[in-house]
């Protein structure tokens, strides 16, 4: 891994069009700013580490298999939560009070 | 591009027995080995279907179809992924699923991965998980029924 050295105001140049730069250090906080184009995704990485476990404890062998019948049992509760969600939509949230 | 999954722009997901796989050029996040899936969706358990690793160990996922069942769930796909999909003029309406978690058959241990769902390009049936550009407004973990609620 290429490590570089900077201060503040100073900046890290990736390719032709994407700059870091070093906004602010206060304690074992560090706000980089991040100029790129728009196509280009950017995310704290702790987000593919949280996705990536969700998936993985989602992941169901055939043993402990989906079945229709226990699919089946959530399908009301989805129903319950369509439902409350179109009330939350339907009230404004004045009319909550 | 923002899409919406809400009540308004609702639109029932319609199974299609005689063409259900589909084709994850980079699979999960996480899971790159499975790339082609068999989409199950039973009448019977709808909004929720399995997703079913075609080829390699036969892993399976539950996922759900959103629409209508979390609000305002307003969905920021970046341009890149826009591009990967294909999600042009006609197929700008890709399905939308939610990889769900769930710890036991009751609604209050099941969550919905609402931060990266599964898009699927309706037509060419290439999909992806996208880490949406707003995805710090929601919650991989989001509960399917809040019992405080």
């Amino acid at each position: 891994m290429l490590t570089l050295s900077r201060k503040i105001n100073e900046t890290i140049q990736i390719g032709d069009n994407i700059v870091l730069i070093v906004k602010r250090i206060d304690g074992d906080n560090v706000r980089i700013g991040i100029e790129a184009p728009k196509s280009i995704p950017i995310y704290r990485g702790e987000i593919y580490e949280e996705i990536k476990a969700q998936n993985l404890e989602a992941i169901r062998n055939p043993q402990t298999s989906l079945t229709k019948q226990n699919l089946g049992k959530l399908r009301l509760a989805a129903q319950a939560a369509r439902d409350a969600a179109a009330r939350k939509i339907n009230e404004p949230p004045q009319s909550a009070e | 591009m923002l899409v919406e999954a809400s009540i308004s722009g609702q639109q029932e997901f319609v199974p299609d027995e005689t063409n259900n796989q589909f084709f994850m050029p980079e699979g999960l996040i996480g899971l790159p080995d499975f790339k082609k899936f068999q989409l199950v969706a039973d009448p019977e358990s709808l909004p929720f279907v399995v997703l079913l690793a075609v080829e390699g160990d036969p892993i399976q996922i539950a996922a759900v179809e959103p629409v209508g069942l979390v609000e305002n769930y307003r969905l920021d796909i970046g341009d890149a992924d826009v591009e990967a999909l294909g999600l042009f003029g006609k197929d700008a309406n890709p399905l939308i699923l939610n990889v769900a978690t769930i710890k036991s058959y009751e609604p209050q241990k099941v969550t919905l991965n609402l931060a990266a769902p599964i898009l699927i390009n309706r037509r060419t049936r290439v999909g992806k998980q996208v880490v949406l550009m707003n995805y710090q407004n929601f919650s991989t973990t989001h509960v399917l029924i809040d019992e405080t609620a």
